[in-house]
């Protein structure tokens, strides 16, 4: 699954830059006229991904007010009600340490959405800092910013995000730490090739003309032409982290006792299976697909709004 | 009279559009002559493209033709099977675009796309294809025309590769050519180049020719009849002698006015106010009147019918007689 | 003859190389000149134009003159200034004094900007005028173009091609410079687009005392707004004169070509003469001798082997060709 997260990744992640590469990709999210009934379909998948991502971020905002067990979601154990069956009492079950299923999955949201966010903002900011700056400059330092980002691109994401984490404390914040270091590259690439073709534009050119200094250039000119591109990669690639972050926790690398984390969850429940105790990890499983898939979709949509929708009619 | 070589009468073409269907072709007539050379100008948004791409139909969706007809040898392709227009395409009727590097595909040699076009119209077999793709590279003076079978289009200049690309529009030795900007690219020397080849291609093959163009300039030196296009309608057609000598259109006058060269040094040139609007739909009357400099009660209250200045001069303008 | 002090603009045996490709590991491979041996002078006040087909080397002029590509001979002196060694705050003074003026208006404007932005951004960079005082001077600006105060708030896309170019043209004017060098200001502009821009330069030329550098492929533009005009052909001068000469008596056979293959709208003037055969040789393979020798219909062999010298063949008309030769 994460490999096939990658692949995806990498095509999108081309250099914008090259006009070939871009039609592919349009031509590849955006058939040709003549599937309508695609597109509708492609609305209501897109509406309903929205619906769906709303209402899971105002549980996971809300989760100390929709949950009576909020307590537990925090890590309060109750021995005595361990391993109990859904009931109206407990709608997902309780989990070996007693604590309601339901409560931890809605804790459990909080921390895979600001994870999910952190993880991708960093990178977003750190990536086209140094996208831009090396693509704006060129020379020597692109060079090396770029050689950098070959490092990164080199090792699996997954792979790498474990090596840190293990070198560093179990904590939040490192798991967080640790994606975002392999997750900047992307965003650098992109916002690299971006100013390397804006630094031809003739309005960048135009500021330069005009006695603007380099720093000003890339801040007023060149950044805000470069984050469309690297937005669109980055709301594709929140159900990416998410699940890299479950999946760092399902290791055993994540996120630390007693904070709810879905990855943990799955990993910890995942023997009570075989015991009869089905959910235990079903429901922390349905949550991260269900997230994933509305990211995943949303993020699609975005794509295909801000993707050019075939040469408008043009008349010489 | 002969019946000519394609008439098109009444041709609309719209766009669907919030409210209903923007027409960007009005009503469009002219008929072109066998042999002869058909000039269409105008500025950007006129609809001088959106023509070529309506005889050959090929309106790009949404567009669609809402109406009237293009006859090709006195048969209408608009109400007849849509397989015949295909037919027609490529071995009949050619066209040159604007932007040659667009138009050849980069991965192929200049060769294989001349054969590959030849062969899908049945002019040549294989072996003979190469032959005829030499000859004819040849006979639009190109050089060494063997060893530019096997170059690919990145290799070739702006001027070998719009030579290249009449090569392959005459491949499927049509009878009617469409020049589509097919010099705006180029330079002045090079212009005049494929200007005299297609006038000297027109002789000896007998080529009609439809060229559409912004350059009044082209018109008048290559066409044997001109026509004004303006926000999707013809406002003025005639003789070159009649359009660029005896103008009767306000928006013709204009155009020709505006030209900057050897009469207007350093003094204000004539301007046509304003620039053109993205839509007719929204002007009533006269789709001109809004910048000219003649309007009248009567342009806002009607769009003007055509009206016949001589047997070959015509104008859509209330204006009376000539200037 | 011209007094010194009336040359604002002096070019001196200009050059520009660019590097041809590099090879795998970024190293250079080698130099194409592009430009060779330009001498030019703008008087005070005046127009020049400059003449040519693609490969001419016309634009990288414009961008050698800006300081976008770096010249690798030559001197630039702009009112007695050498422009090519200044210091930090006299570039800051040359990018107030020059403006460069691109072809295609829409794309010199950032599309995330509105036209007050744009319009503002050289006030905001090099002088301290209030939030207030800066849009008086915006709209001032705007008003002097053409445009109402109704296209402050407008983005790029919302223009037309002329009101682009008249937004361009704002924010050019607004630091007050004396040099403007146009890079084909209007050949992406309709024809009745066209002559309004053109009527624009004109008028802001004579209220602000502007001189101009106005570079174009069309034959009929330079015609129109030149006071002198200079024909490139491959990265030379091949000839330079006032207008009038040069159009009454073109010297050079390039000159000489490029106005006859200039099509006029005069349907009784048809062209009868042969054009030009051969194609523009790119900047990489250009001929030795004479460069248009390839494609001169009057080419001998010292063409072939000898670079024809500028001669003077008028008042303040000089042309290159072994023809003139006495």
């Amino acid at each position: 699954m994460i490999r096939e997260f990658g692949s995806v990744r990498a095509v999108s992640a081309e250099r914008p830059a090259s006009g070939a590469a871009r039609t592919l990709l349009a031509a590849l999210v955006n058939p040709p006229a003549g599937s309508a009934r695609r597109h509708v379909l492609g609305d209501r998948l897109a509406a309903g991904a929205l619906v769906a991502l709303a209402v899971i971020v105002m549980l996971a905002v809300a989760a100390p007010l929709v949950t009576p067990h909020a307590d537990q979601g925090r890590g309060a154990t109750s021995i005595e009600d361990k391993l109990l069956a859904p009931s109206l009492a407990h709608p997902f079950g309780t989990d070996a340490l007693g604590r309601d299923v339901l409560a931890r999955v809605l804790f459990g949201a909080r921390t895979a959405l600001a994870s999910g966010l952190a993880i991708v903002l960093i990178g977003v900011v750190a990536g086209t800092l140094l996208g831009a700056t090396a693509g704006y400059v060129g020379g020597w330092l692109d060079e090396a910013i770029m050689r950098v980002t070959d490092v990164f691109l080199a090792f699996p994401p997954l792979l790498l995000a474990m090596t840190v984490a293990v070198v560093l404390q179990p904590s939040l914040e490192n798991a967080i730490l640790a994606i975002a270091i392999t997750w900047w590259p992307w965003y650098a690439r992109i916002a690299r090739g971006q100013a390397i073709s804006l630094r031809e534009r003739h309005y960048v050119r135009a500021a330069r003309g005009i006695g603007v200094s380099h720093p000003m250039v890339v801040l007023r000119h060149v950044l805000p032409n470069v984050m469309t591109p690297v937005w669109v990669q980055a709301t594709l690639d929140l159900g990416a982290a998410i699940l890299t972050v479950s999946a760092l926790g399902f290791v055993g690398l994540g996120v630390p006792q007693p904070t709810a984390d879905w990855g943990a969850m799955i990993s910890e429940g995942r023997i009570y299976v075989q015991t009869g105790h089905w959910w235990v990890p079903t429901f922390p499983g349905l949550a991260l697909f269900v997230t994933i898939m509305a990211f995943n979709l949303a993020g699609d949509a975005v794509h295909m709004a801000t993707s050019p929708r075939g040469r408008a009619m043009q008349d010489a | 009279m002969n019946t000519p070589l394609l008439a098109v009468s009444g041709l609309r073409v719209g766009f669907p559009a919030p409210g209903g269907r923007r027409l960007v072709l009005r009503g469009i007539d002219f008929e072109v002559e066998e042999g002869t050379a058909y000039g269409i100008v105008g500025e950007s948004g006129c609809g001088k493209s959106m023509t070529a791409h309506a005889i050959l139909g090929l309106v790009p969706p949404p567009g669609s033709i809402a109406g009237g007809t293009i006859a090709y040898r006195g048969q209408d392709l608009v109400s007849g099977d849509p397989s015949a227009w295909a037919g027609l395409r490529g071995r009949h009727i050619a066209m040159v675009h604007q932007d040659p590097g667009a138009a050849l595909n980069p991965l192929f040699t200049i060769g294989s796309q001349i054969k590959a076009i030849m062969r899908r119209h049945g002019r040549a077999r294989s072996r003979e294809a190469r032959q005829r793709a030499v000859s004819l590279l040849g006979e639009l003076e190109l050089a060494d025309p063997a060893a530019l079978l096997d170059r690919y289009p990145h290799e070739l200049s702006g001027g070998m590769q719009q030579r290249v690309l009449l090569a392959m529009a005459l491949a499927g030795d049509p009878d009617l050519v469409i020049a589509d900007e097919a010099t705006t690219a180029l330079d002045v020397t090079i212009q005049a180049q494929v200007l005299a080849l297609l006038d000297r291609l027109r002789k000896k093959r007998g080529l009609t020719l439809v060229i559409i163009t912004h350059d009044l300039g082209v018109v008048a030196q290559t066409c044997d009849r001109v026509a004004v296009l303006y926000l999707g309608r013809i406002v003025e057609e005639g003789d070159p002698e009649d359009i660029f000598l005896e103008p009767h259109h306000p928006y013709t006058r204009g155009l020709l006015k505006a030209r900057p060269g050897e009469q207007t040094q350093r003094t204000p040139l004539a301007v046509i106010p304003g620039s053109v609007p993205a839509d007719a739909a929204n002007i009533t009357g006269c789709a001109f009147r809004e910048r000219c400099a003649f309007a009248m009660d009567s342009c806002r209250l009607e769009d003007p019918a055509e009206r016949r200045l001589s047997d070959r001069h015509r104008s859509a303008c209330h204006l009376e007689g000539g200037r | 003859m011209t007094m010194e002090h009336d040359i604002l603009l002096d070019v001196m045996n200009l050059a520009v190389d660019y590097p041809t490709g590099t090879g795998i590991f970024g190293r250079r491979r080698g130099h194409v000149r592009v430009l060779e041996d330009i001498s030019l002078r703008l008087r005070r006040g005046e127009t020049l134009g400059v003449v040519g087909e693609s490969g001419c080397g016309k634009s990288t002029l414009a961008m050698a003159l800006a300081g976008f590509v770096i010249a690798s001979h030559g001197d630039i002196l702009f009112d007695g200034r050498d422009v090519l060694r200044l210091d930090a705050a006299g570039v800051r003074a040359w990018r107030r004094d020059m403006q460069l003026v691109f072809q295609n208006p829409l794309a010199s404007l950032n599309p995330r900007m509105t036209v007050h932005t744009i319009v503002s951004e050289p006030l905001v960079t090099h002088t301290r005028l209030g939030r207030g005082e800066r849009r008086r001077r915006v709209e001032a600006l705007l008003g002097e173009t053409g445009l109402d105060p109704s296209f402050l708030a407008r983005y790029p896309h919302e223009l037309s091609g002329g009101q682009a170019q008249r937004v361009v043209l704002a924010r050019a004017l607004a630091l007050n410079p004396r040099l403007l060098v146009l890079d084909e200001p209007t050949s992406a502009l309709d024809v009745s687009v066209q002559a309004q821009i053109l009527n624009l330069l004109m008028r802001l030329q004579a209220q602000h005392n502007l001189t101009y550098m106005l570079i174009s492929h069309s034959l009929g533009v330079v015609e129109h707004v030149s006071d002198r005009i200079a024909v490139l052909y491959l990265g030379e001068i091949v000839e330079e004169g006032p207008r009038d000469e040069i159009f009454r008596q073109p010297r050079h056979p390039y000159t000489q070509a490029l106005m006859a293959a200039t099509p006029v709208v005069d349907p009784s003037k048809r062209q009868v003469h042969r054009p030009l055969s051969g194609m523009i040789p790119g900047p990489a393979s250009r001929p030795r001798g004479c460069r248009f020798h390839t494609r001169c219909p009057r080419a001998w062999s010292l063409c072939h082997d000898t670079r024809p010298r500028p001669q003077r063949v008028g008042d303040g008309h000089v042309a290159a060709c072994h023809l003139l030769t006495p």
